[in-house]
Order: structure tokens, then sequence, then C-alpha cells
């Protein structure tokens, strides 16, 4: 199990969209370990919120959109 | 415009505006995001057609995340990875509001005004009333200091991410520490300015 | 509350912030000088100098009573003093200061028919566009995406 109290963690999870999402199934935690809780920094969202950029609403931390019918970026 | 409602009635309609807007939307009430949207709009037209594509169904999207993890991390984990902060109880953060959402904001405040003014039985004038007037004329000088005064408006609520209605009544309400700051800060610079301009201009 | 589009719902909202921020005479540049200057050159503080004031203060109240009945558990965005905290409060101030406006109060003025708040306007969106020129330029971070 994590030890969350030295890692620093994303001062945007109450304000971002998709981090209750990574809630809906127990293995998305991945996502957040390596970022939310971790890099997140290299986060892209949190990149685009820093500069004021618009986010799209499925813009993962590593940069790709989910879309249908051909996948991210 | 004369006839202004009594202070508790403007507190009652301004007041229950931040907690319906989160119980409704999901969103922090506040006016300078959303208008701000309005100034990236190659950007935000990018961002609506890439939320337009997205997944309809909650099995769409749990499947595209599943593939977009296996692609990012190799594999599906076999079991449990708990988050490092757990998604909080009670109401989850609604979706961002797009560009059309922040159109349709600002300009359902300009109706309210249109209504009001309506209600009120006459017209305010195309100015800002007899003592801007004194204050700063009705030619090139008062448009030039309403232009350069909303430039500071605009500079200043983007810099400090919310304006008198996100900062000043939101966040405030919230105790939210950036809030109180700013809202302290932009109460003094105001307070400030209109002293100044009371006494240079004699009001 | 489902069956309602987003679009008309948020509509609905900025509308009802127009019609009482009008109502209430935030749109009125002297009233607004007048709460910034607790009426010193109204004759002094009164019930009725302090108007506005008195609005905005019970509408922050009762804002937090909403809240803390409705929404304590909810994680309703928060806003950290970041960088541009100070620096952007004190120039909205000075703006707002001189046209008697803040973003909303500029637009709801436009509403209202007092056409030199176009100006006003203008101006906000030119201050805003700039702003995140220059940020994004120099590297100051926003605190949040709360709007």
């Amino acid at each position: 199990m994590h030890d969350t109290s030295s890692q620093p963690v994303c001062p945007h999870t109450s304000s971002c969209s998709l981090f209750p999402r990574l809630a809906m199934r127990a293995s998305l935690g991945v996502w957040a370990a390596l970022y939310c809780e971790n890099k997140f920094e290299s986060c892209a969202r949190y990149q685009a919120a820093q500069e004021r950029r618009a986010i799209p609403d499925l813009l993962l931390p590593n940069g790709k959109v989910l879309r249908v019918a051909g996948g991210g970026k | 415009m004369s006839g202004y409602w009594p202070w508790w009635a403007g507190a009652l309609g301004l007041g229950i505006l931040p907690i319906a807007y989160w119980l409704v939307l999901r969103r922090s009430f506040g006016v300078s995001g959303l208008m701000g949207r309005l100034v990236s709009v190659r950007e935000e037209f990018a961002v609506l057609r890439d939320n337009a594509a997205a997944p309809k169904s909650q099995e769409d999207l749990e499947a595209l995340l599943d593939a977009a993890t296996r692609e990012q991390f190799g594999s599906l984990p076999p079991g449990d990875v708990p988050l490092p902060v757990a998604v909080p109880r009670g109401r989850a953060l609604g979706a961002r509001l797009g560009i059309l959402e922040a159109a349709a904001f600002v300009i359902a405040m300009a109706g309210g005004g249109l209504v009001s003014r309506l209600y009120a039985g006459h017209a305010p004038g195309p100015w800002m009333g007899e003592a801007f007037r004194r204050a700063f004329g009705s030619g090139a000088l008062a448009l030039g200091a309403l232009v350069l005064g909303g430039a500071l408006v605009g500079a200043g609520t983007t810099l400090a991410d919310g304006c008198s209605t996100g900062h000043g009544l939101t966040g405030s309400a919230r105790l939210q520490p950036g809030s109180l700051v700013a809202t302290a800060c932009f109460m003094a610079a105001a307070m400030g300015v209109s002293l100044l301009i009371g006494w240079r201009v004699g009001l | 509350m489902r069956a309602i589009p987003r679009i008309v719902a948020v509509a609905a909202f900025g509308f009802v912030l127009g019609l009482v921020l009008s109502r209430l005479g935030f749109t009125e540049w002297r009233e607004v000088h007048t709460m910034f200057t607790l009426g010193l050159f109204a004759g002094g503080p009164s019930a009725s100098t302090l108007r506005l004031l008195l609005a905005f203060c019970g509408a922050v109240a009762i804002a937090m009573a909403g809240f803390a009945v409705f929404a304590r558990r909810d994680a309703v965005p928060r806003r950290p003093i970041h960088k541009g905290t100070v620096v952007g409060g004190l120039l909205f101030g000075l703006g707002w200061g001189v046209t008697g406006g803040c973003p909303s109060i500029a637009v709801v003025q436009l509403g209202e028919g007092r056409f030199a708040a176009g100006a006003s306007v203008a101006g906000v969106l030119i201050g805003m566009w700039l702003a995140r020129r220059v940020t994004a330029r120099l590297g100051w971070r926003a605190g949040s995406c709360a709007d």
C-alpha cells in the first residue's frame, strides 16, 4: 500500500474533473499513483491548468485525449 | 436608476447563487473564468471538438480508459491500486463549462440588466452618471479611463484567478485562503482609488 | 433538474446575477463609489450609504450558510494563495475603483443600455488576453481552475 505522507499530492485534485473518474475502477489508481501522487507536474492536465489553457474533459495525464473511434493524439 | 432593492433582498438574491450553482452544475460560481473563455476562442473550440468526440456510454468510456491504461502502463494492474488521496465523499466536481456555455452566461447577464432596466421603466443613459462625469468627463479621457480600468480588471482577475463573484462571494463563503487574500486586496485597492478620486474631484 | 440542458441552467444563473446586481444598484458608478468610500462623500456612513456593502456581506453570510448546510462533504474547488493572488487583487481593485465595475458589472451595464460600458468590457477582455499571454511567457502559474 502507499505511504503518502512523504509524497506531494497534486493540489488540483479537488478541481480536476478527471480525478473522480479514476475512482470508477480500483485498477485505474495506477494513473493517480504515477501522476497525482507523484509526478503531478508532468500531468498534461496540471500543465494546462497552470498555463490557463483549456482542458478537454477526457485529457489524460499523459497527454492523450480519449475519443471514440480512433483513440487520442 | 432609482427604486433599488433593499440590502437584504439583494443579499438573498446573491447569497443563494453559489450553493445553487454548486448543487445544479457542480462548479464553483465565478465570472472571470467564464469571460476568460471568450478570449481563447480557438483553443476553446478545439476542446469542444474533443469533448464532442467523447464516448457516450459508461462501458465505452471504461473500455477506452482500460485501453489507454494498458498503453501507458503495459497492462492493467491485477488488483486494487488505492488512490493516494481519497476521492471525497459527497458531490464531485462537474465538467468544466465550455465556451458556448460561457457565452450564454455572459449574454444572460446582460439580459438580466436589460430586464432590470425595463422593470425600472427608464433608461440609465449611455454613460456612468454625474459623479463619473465630474471625475472623468465624457470624452476621450472618460473612454480611455474605462478601457484602461477595464484592462486592469481583466488582468487582475486573471492573475488572481477570480473576481468579486468568484473570490469575493464564493471563495470567501468557503473561507478559501486565496479568496480571502484576493478579496482583501481588491477591496483595499478599490477603496484607496475611490477615496483618491473623491478627494481630487471634490465629490 | 437533470432534464434541463446545462446551457439553459448556466444562462439562468447569469440572468439572475445580472438582474440582482442591477436591481441593487451595483451598476451605478456613484453607488459603487459610495460603497468603496463607506459613504464618506455621501453624507457619512448610514444604512442607506452602506446598502451595497451590507448586501455583499449578507450575501457572503448566506452563501456560507448554504454551503455549510448543503455541501459539507462536497469537494468544492479550492482557491489557494498563489503567485498572482495579491498583485492580481490589487490591480483588479484599482480598475474597479476607476470603472465602477468588475467583469460582471460591466457586462450588466451594457445590458442596461449604458453603452460606455462597452469600453469597460472591451478593456476587460483585452486585459484578460494580455495577462494570459504575459503569464504564459513569464511562466507565472495559475493557482487553480476553479471557475
